[in-house]
């Protein structure tokens, strides 16, 4: 069973399509990477499959579960860290890593063991009882992350992971991506090419709302003719849809 | 259940621990209270008697109930904080609770200060004073419900300019700083459609312990406070399905 199968997605704001019958299939243990221009659709799509935005057509099944019919089923399943660092700023590190957790249902001992471990695979114990407010932008994203994976999702959705952050803190968090590959599906959107170079097994680029190419760097690359992942991105979303 | 515990425990903790909380919600009617009662007391005839000040400042304090829960709603929306907690399996009734309970007992905690405060200014222990302590609920959930509704329609900087709005028709309105009952009129007609008044009426009967005088008050209070909890709920609801929210 894939983790993820998309069928036929729509969704339309007003009269504009910002995804147009999009249809995908995402293995389990993968690490995706959705990549596209600007109101491309990718925050879209990610906000349909974690539930947080009901489709105008079609469907995505979350390991089996439809994201229409049995939404708390694939809540239960999924967590999400979205673009910007959403925390809770009057919280503790570790006050924020309890709730995300009992919010997803652990008890209050389960809660404080897992940011226990939370922290500790993050970096964040020696700040474990200072304010969200009071962080970097870079802890403060690590932080985000950490909440979304504390519930130990099966399918993590990651919206523009490392946006703002500087090149260390950029790399850190790659580094704490890259391990979790093959112990849960990722999802990610990006801007930055070699960030879905660096982590990601498959590559989706969307344009308008439809996914226009599918595949690995090299396939990409191979079906544009270029030699690097910003070229062929360059070529795909110039050309519009190629054929897969 | 748990889960709705987890997010009442954490709104709780954000609004304590912003100052503005502590200011605005106790210290302002504190210092209101005490400046006017100590000018009343050197005064040939008290313009501020105690027993109508004390209840007029006490739901004054609720009326920042309304910038605590707006501001707190309005800003997880507009962070996404409110965005990534609809991934998880809470109800739309479990964050309504959570936005609404924290706020009833720091509500009260509001009134019993003013309250405590009025001893010092002569009124009078007794009995009366748990009365008009419980006649504080409906003017809690009044204000909550308006906090919720403005948090749900505003931006986070929407909601300090309409809670300032309500802030000063509740205290013109409500009777807190005149008697209505000596300016009569179209005034007097329109703050007794309103149900600012009401909430100062309940607890100034709450306070005196004429609960038969009390209990007309309180229901159109709750009236309002039910309406604009309803209307919150559906706006929530409906902005929920859309992903406005």
């Amino acid at each position: 069973m894939n983790a993820i199968s998309i069928d036929n997605l729509c969704r339309r704001f007003g009269g504009r399509t910002v995804v147009d019958h999009l249809t995908l299939d995402i293995a389990q243990g993968e690490i995706f990477a959705l990549l596209g221009q600007n109101g491309a659709g990718k925050t879209t799509t990610i906000r349909m499959l974690s539930c947080l935005l009901p489709p105008d057509d079609g469907d995505a099944r979350v390991l089996g579960d439809s994201i229409r019919s049995a939404p708390d089923a694939v809540k239960a399943k999924i967590n999400l860290s979205p673009q910007q660092n959403a925390v809770a700023r009057n919280l503790t590190v570790r006050e924020n890593l309890e709730l995300f957790a009992k919010l997803w249902g652990a008890d209050r001992s389960n809660a404080r063991e897992a940011a226990g471990r939370a922290m500790a695979d993050f970096g964040l114990t020696d700040r474990a009882d200072e304010r969200a407010k009071t962080l970097s932008g870079g802890l403060e994203r690590r932080l985000s992350i950490a909440m979304a994976l504390i519930s130990r999702p099966q399918v993590l959705f990651l919206d523009e992971p490392t946006l703002g952050l500087d090149v260390r803190a950029r790399r850190d968090l790659w580094r704490m991506i890259e391990s979790l590959r093959g112990k849960m599906t990722i999802v990610l959107t990006t801007h930055y090419l070699e960030e879905a170079e660096y982590l990601a097994d498959r590559i989706g680029v969307m344009q308008d709302g439809r996914l226009c190419a599918l595949g690995s760097v090299e396939t990409l690359c191979t079906e544009t003719g270029t030699s690097r992942l910003e070229d062929a991105f360059l070529a795909l979303t110039e050309s519009g849809e190629v054929e897969k | 259940m748990k889960r709705t515990a987890a997010m009442i425990g954490r709104n709780c903790r954000e609004i304590l621990r912003d100052p503005l909380s502590l200011i605005f919600g106790f210290l302002l009617p504190l210092a209101l209270l005490v400046l006017m009662s100590a000018i009343s007391r050197n005064l040939p005839e008290a313009i501020f008697p105690i027993d109508r000040f004390a209840p007029g400042m006490a739901v004054f304090s609720q009326t920042f109930l309304m910038l605590f829960g707006g501001l707190l709603l309005a800003g997880d929306r507009s962070s996404a904080f409110l965005a990534r907690c609809f991934a998880s399996p809470l109800s739309v009734r479990g964050y309504l609770m959570a936005y609404t309970i924290p706020l009833i007992p720091i509500g009260l905690a509001q009134g019993a200060v003013c309250f405590l405060a009025a001893l010092f200014f002569d009124l009078p222990i007794s009995l009366h004073l748990l009365w008009a302590e419980l006649a504080l609920i409906p003017a809690i959930l009044l204000f909550v419900a308006f906090g919720l509704l403005f948090g749900v329609l505003c931006s986070d900087k929407q909601v300090g300019g309409m809670a300032s709005i309500i802030i000063q028709v509740a205290s013109l309105l409500g009777g807190i700083w005149f008697d209505l009952d000596l300016v009569g009129g179209v005034f007097g007609k329109i703050a007794r459609c309103l149900p600012f008044y009401h909430a100062v009426r309940t607890v100034e009967c709450g306070l005196a312990g004429d609960f038969a005088a009390a209990l007309p008050c309180a229901v159109i209070v709750l009236g309002y406070a039910v309406g604009l909890f309803a209307l919150a709920m559906v706006v929530f609801s409906r902005k929920r399905s859309r992903g406005h929210l």
